[in-house]
């Protein structure tokens, strides 16, 4: 039997936005060797950085065997899902980007660190609008990403690793949002097991985001941690944002604070998003740290 | 280059001027678990190398110390050529990597840390 499924009129990055991809999956996770249609006919906004995420949810419902198809999408999200490279991935065109306002949605395995960092390079922080950083700082960025792509082979034990990047230059402030989502064991059941606990998803991103918590498994013999702390810091002194959704949580830093609320179906993993405010014309660079002997 | 000593060279290691794959760093951990097993000293040479995650250093040196004191470790390995913006991820997974092998019950009590008695 054929299923519709109605995309919402706008899907932004915000706790709207990820409350539809949970309900999405939701949705879904009744779904065996179904035909879904996606039916865009009112969206007529859909951030296409949250393309990493419709990406992934659509590939896990594709494990059950069902087909997914696309309809009624306009012309405008069309054009801009066949530009990131989105609609490629899934039996549809993919055109050249002349405008550059996009960052290619990407489905990379985890072994790929070497292409993950050649991408973010090529992507994100060598474009002309990017916030201005010495190299040291920009390696200091790029470290953080990938500790985020990391998080997810170490932690959320998948397979895949999902992302894409979106330029809104006409938004006030102009910025790029940058997604990263992974299809694995979430923040909330890592903490728990590991904890032996029963943390709401809320508290088990606050933990996990304590520097020097991790919940790496003793058992593999490799220590973790050190996780989003420059990523956020960095956020917060370019007046950018970082949300991370995983299970029923969701947790965001903005310009105004931190903040947290709870989702009412859980979301299959973890989504970290990343907003960079490009109306920002200063130059970061590290702060000089005293230089401490390497002392094993 | 001593006898009894064998220098890594991260660069020729990972390929390229970035260390930031887990497969690489656990690679190389194996190589100086080798050596040290069997009574060398190894030199990690990190010329040329601008980009290292934690995620590399962890599997690469923070594992060394599920096998090897720090004591043991001090006298059979080296690093050199560590710049200064990498310098502090070296010293933070050397310091997390002590404490995660010699004390692990605190960090079963981390949880009180951050969230309190709630």
């Amino acid at each position: 039997m054929k299923k519709v499924f109605n995309i919402p009129t706008k899907v932004c990055s915000d706790f709207d936005g990820y409350s539809f991809f949970s309900e999405l999956d939701n949705y879904f996770n009744g779904c065996i060797k179904e035909q879904i249609a996606l039916d865009f006919s009112k969206t007529t906004w859909f951030e296409a950085n949250l393309c990493a995420a419709l990406g992934a949810l659509i590939n896990k419902a594709e494990n059950k065997f069902n087909q997914i198809r696309f309809v009624k999408l306009s012309s405008s999200l069309k054009d801009i899902f066949s530009r990131n490279h989105f609609l490629a991935n899934f039996g549809g065109a993919k055109i050249p980007d002349h405008n550059s306002t996009t960052i290619k949605y990407r489905k990379n395995k985890i072994i790929e660190d070497k292409l993950i960092k050649e991408f973010l390079d090529r992507e994100l922080i060598d474009k002309p609008d990017f916030p201005k950083l010495s190299e040291p700082a920009k390696y200091e960025i790029i470290r953080s990403i990938f500790e985020i792509y990391s998080n997810a082979v170490i932690h959320g034990d998948c397979e895949y690793v999902y992302s894409c990047g979106q330029f809104y230059p006409n938004k006030i402030p102009p910025r790029i949002d940058f997604t990263i989502v992974d299809i694995g064991k979430s923040i909330k059941k890592n903490v728990n097991d590991f904890l032996n606990s029963d943390l709401t998803g809320v508290d088990a991103i606050l933990w996990a985001l304590a520097d020097n918590n991790t919940t790496k498994p003793k058992a593999k013999n490799i220590p973790g941690g050190l996780g989003l702390k420059i990523i956020c810091e960095f956020a917060r002194l370019n007046k950018g944002k970082v949300q991370i959704v995983s299970n029923n949580g969701y947790w965001q830093q903005t310009v105004s604070g931190e903040s947290s609320k709870s989702l009412f179906h859980a979301f299959p993993g973890t989504l970290v998003n990343l907003e960079f405010n490009l109306d920002d014309k200063s130059f970061y660079y590290l702060k000089d740290e005293p230089i401490e002997e390497i002392i094993f | 280059m001593k006898t009894n000593e064998i220098i890594i060279r991260i660069f020729d290691e990972v390929g390229s001027d970035s260390a930031i794959s887990v497969d690489d760093g656990d690679n190389v951990f194996k190589k100086i678990d080798g050596a040290i097993s069997a009574g060398l000293t190894v030199v990690l040479d990190f010329q040329n190398i601008n980009l290292i995650i934690t995620a590399f250093l962890n599997a690469c040196i923070g594992q060394l110390y599920s096998k090897y004191s720090s004591e043991e470790l001090r006298k059979h390995l080296h690093v050199e050529n560590v710049s200064s913006e990498n310098n502090h991820l070296f010293v933070k997974v050397i310091k997390r990597a002590k404490e995660y092998f010699e004390n692990p019950e605190e960090f079963d009590q981390s949880i009180n840390d951050v969230l309190g008695d709630e």
